[in-house]
């Protein structure tokens, strides 16, 4: 070796790179990813066992609420993954990938996958931005054959439909309830006197002042909302906001989130909640926590509306793929499924009606179920309308709470603004 | 085979999708119509305006085709998109390209400026194997949820769990920081030496240590990104400790030795050392310092010696460009027969020296009668050369010219003379 013939300078070439084979590698990779006639798939199939002619493989992508939250992660994980090994047990052809992401980044995901043209065949949301994902051409309708026909509990079905054709399949429910701290407060408010007068003596409430989880306050104080015969009434209910907030120990919150950390933490001794928080409340506070139904309200018992746990379908699945999802959605509001998730997770309710389920012996099951039971489903567009329509319907609240609008001024308005959402 | 049919399932199932189909066709028409304008453009062998004038444009010429290609994957992209809103895995082939493109730029403006030697190294061992991990990588993540799957835990060591994700950090960052430091390094090091007036050999021990300590750093960020937790460090070092004593002492002893040398600056790049051989002494330069031995190189017979740095702790070692300089001072003997004048043939010694280009002025060549021997008198002719490695070259070329000198001159090397006294030897019996 000479060493300084390698320092010398002279005018470089391509040092014998040429990046145009990366490209073209490509091709026949992708070719061969896409099953042509090539030797490693051929000795794949006279190998294997078991023929993968006919297996297909499914994505699905599951909604959870936070990113922070470890804990509801690996809940929700834990159920899909237990479903998904039952389903491939008897469907062993059909493999199952599934991806769990956050809310505030699910739009974001779904549009990424579907950028590349392989956005998830199977979507689990809570639907409030079911319209949304359609209206990006994300999802589309399904079809259901003679025999595929689910059996459905308390309308569901049509809760799912957009002009006219069935959009997803629900597949439990998460009613609203209220969740309170046992060793701080003996009884929960029955109704909302006895809330006020609970907080005079003390004990700190945490409601939840999205229009959606008010909906129960709403309709007990002023009347049902989204009835399209009757316009909206607003008064009582900014009125009994206002005093609410004036209660030094009653406050109102829009990020769930802060809601469940001062129950857990013990700042807040009751609060609104969803059934989906359970797993995660009893095991941060063991016996200590305590649930209950919604206080009632002038009107009788509190109606929240019911948040639909539902299996939307992606718009760019191969026709075997569509099929094994539609598949593995019917599978999992089988009877067995169905009985079996309510039992593991004893917070969720089945949407299939033919279950029986031992509510006798357990309390919290039933209370769940009761809650569903008074639930109000809401249509697509309603909740679509709800979701989108939610900044404007805070900023109507928002005065009112401060102190900074009184009720007379805003109530108008915000009756408006209600009576055309009631018509989506 | 069971995973690798569950992975044909998952690729088969979803490259039957009419959305990657579409994403298929557009990229093999693409890919066909570039091969199309490329035999008709000839973009890379044709001559183009003001290449005469600016050679940069000789050098450039050869991106042109991938240029071409970058562009007509973007544009059949941006069609797709507008027509389909599926052309994710097209922008993304297209970007990677466009990457690999534009390294190719910086590689090819970097060896205008820096060691063509040092480059490529980088661009072999560093860029390549780095446009293959990353694009490989890349890849998945457009179709599968890489992130998850590397977060998975892969093996489980004293209690603690390393997933896929800290093994490829261990692996490939050891990997490229052994290999892609040296070119950071250089940079520094080239920094350093214009700010403090650094000579060569001294640039290069800065180099060295500055790559010792960014794999050292690197090393330690892994671990630390890694999470290995003090007493998993402790146990490891324990081991180490022992493996040290026995097998991996000369190994351990040799790598001080060199950091030891480094810092104290005796045996660095580019010094010139005299080493003893079997046929004398032969001068050989310090190529590199490595960690566990030193190569040097031999110029008579291109020989690269590679000597373990302990050596230079136990041996006295003679080295031509130690603190003052490089100079080397060489010298030719000569004979001359007794008739000549000693005052002529030492000015004929000095004034054919002083003719050799590569011999300094300053000092001036300078002749010498060393003895009176039994056929001629010897001379030497002594003189200073800059390079000490061009010492026998430079004693080759003086040794030539002093015959041609002496020729002309007639100057007599006598060959070597006995004169014999023959006694009682009877008269005319030698004739």
């Amino acid at each position: 070796m000479v060493l300084n013939l390698s320092y010398k300078r002279h005018p470089p070439n391509m040092n014998g790179f040429s990046p145009q084979p990366f490209l073209l590698a490509f091709l026949p990779i992708l070719a061969f990813l896409q099953g042509c006639n090539l030797p490693l798939l051929q000795k794949n199939k006279a190998e294997g066992s078991k023929s993968i002619e006919f297996r297909s493989s499914i994505r699905i992508l599951v909604q959870t609420i936070s990113t922070d939250d470890v804990l509801e992660m690996d809940y929700y994980k834990s159920i899909i993954n237990t479903e998904i090994r039952e389903f491939q047990l008897v469907n062993p052809n059909i493999r199952i990938n599934a991806r769990f992401v956050p809310t505030e980044d699910l739009e974001k995901e779904v549009g990424f996958q579907h950028l590349r043209g392989l956005g998830p065949d199977l979507i689990l949301l809570t639907n409030n931005n079911a319209l949304q994902l359609l209206r990006k051409k994300y999802i589309k309708y399904v079809s259901l054959e003679h025999g595929e026909t689910p059996s459905i509990r308390n309308n569901l079905l049509n809760s799912i439909r957009h002009d006219g054709k069935l959009l997803g399949i629900p597949v439990y429910i998460f009613p609203q309830l209220a969740c309170y701290d046992r060793s701080r407060m003996k009884e929960p408010p029955e109704n909302l006197d006895e809330l006020v007068r609970l907080s005079q003596s003390g004990n700190s409430f945490g409601i939840e002042k999205n229009i959606d989880t008010l909906q129960w306050l709403y309709s007990g104080l002023d009347g049902p909302l989204f009835e399209k015969k009757t316009r909206p009434s607003s008064l009582a209910f900014l009125r009994w906001l206002r005093l609410a907030n004036l209660e030094p120990t009653i406050s109102f919150e829009s990020d769930p989130l802060l809601l469940r950390s001062g129950l857990i933490s013990g700042e807040l001794h009751w609060i609104t909640c969803s059934s989906s928080w359970l797993p995660k409340l009893k095991l941060l506070m063991g016996k200590k926590l305590g649930i209950a139904m919604l206080p009632n309200t002038p009107a009788g018992k509190a109606r929240p509306f019911l948040n639909v746990r539902t299996w939307f379908f992606g718009s760019q699945s191969s026709g075997r793929q569509h099929e094994s999802a539609k598949k593995f959605a019917l599978f999992s509001i089988n009877i067995v499924q169905q009985r079996n998730m309510a039992l593991k997770t004893g917070t969720v309710v089945p949407v299939n009606p033919g279950i029986s389920l031992p509510l006798k012996t357990n309390k919290d099951l039933k209370l769940v179920n009761v809650a569903a039971d008074k639930g109000k489903l809401l249509t697509l567009g309603q909740v679509d309308w709800l979701y989108r329509t939610d900044t404007a319907l805070i900023s109507f609240i928002n005065p009112v709470l401060s102190g900074e609008q009184s009720p007379e001024e805003i109530a108008p308005r915000l009756d408006n603004l209600l009576e055309y959402g009631a018509r989506k | 085979m069971n995973s690798l049919s569950e992975f044909f399932t998952n690729v088969v199932s979803d490259f039957a999708r009419p959305s990657i189909l579409l994403q298929l066709v557009t990229l093999g028409l693409t890919i066909l119509s570039w091969l199309l304008l490329t035999k008709l453009l000839n973009l890379d062998n044709r001559r183009w305006p003001f290449e005469k004038r600016f050679k940069y444009i000789t050098t450039f010429k050869k991106l042109a085709n991938g240029l071409l290609l970058m562009l007509m994957l973007r544009g059949f992209g941006l069609a797709l998109d507008h027509i389909a809103n599926v052309a994710g895995l097209v922008f993304f082939l297209t970007d990677f390209y466009g990457l690999l493109l534009l390294s190719r730029f910086f590689i090819i403006i970097l060896m205008f400026y820096a060691p063509i030697a040092i480059v490529s190294r980088f661009d072999i061992y560093v860029l390549r194997p780095s446009y293959l991990l990353f694009g490989f990588s890349s890849f998945l993540s457009q179709i599968y949820d890489l992130p998850s799957l590397l977060a998975m835990p892969a093996v489980v060591i004293g209690g603690d769990s390393i997933s896929f994700n800290d093994i490829c950090l261990i692996i490939f960052g050891s990997y490229f920081l052994a290999t892609g430091s040296s070119l950071p390094a250089s940079g520094l090091a080239w920094i350093a030496a214009k700010a403090f007036q650094l000579s060569k050999p001294a640039l290069r021990a800065t180099e060295l240590i500055i790559k010792y300590l960014i794999i050292a750093i690197g090393i330690i960020s892994i671990l630390l990104i890694v999470g290995v937790n003090y007493t998993f460090l402790a146990a490891i070092s324990g081991g180490l400790s022992v493996g040290l004593g026995f097998g991996l002492k000369e190994v351990f002893s040799n790598f001080i030795s060199g950091l030891w040398l480094l810092v104290e600056g005796s045996v660095r790049p580019g010094d010139v050392l005299l080493l003893e051989s079997g046929t004398g002494e032969d001068p050989c330069e310090v190529i590199e310092l490595g960690m566990r031995a030193t190569t040097l190189w031999r110029d008579r017979d291109n020989v690269e010696l590679v000597v373990p740095n302990q050596l230079f702790f136990t041996q006295q070692m003679v080295t031509y460009s130690g603190v003052r300089d490089r100079h080397r001072r060489g010298q030719v003997l000569i004979h001359a027969a007794y008739r000549h004048p000693p005052e002529q043939v030492i000015a004929i010694l000095e004034a054919v020296a002083a003719t050799i280009p590569r011999i300094l002025e300053t000092p001036a060549p300078k002749g010498l009668l060393l003895r009176y021997d039994d056929s001629a008198i010897t001379y030497a002719i002594r003189y200073w050369i800059e390079d000490p490695m061009n010492g026998i070259g430079i004693a080759s070329q003086v040794g030539i010219a002093i015959w041609k000198s002496f020729s002309s001159h007639g100057i007599e090397i006598p060959y070597p003379q006995r004169v014999l006294h023959a006694e009682g030897v009877p008269p005319g019996y030698i004739s």
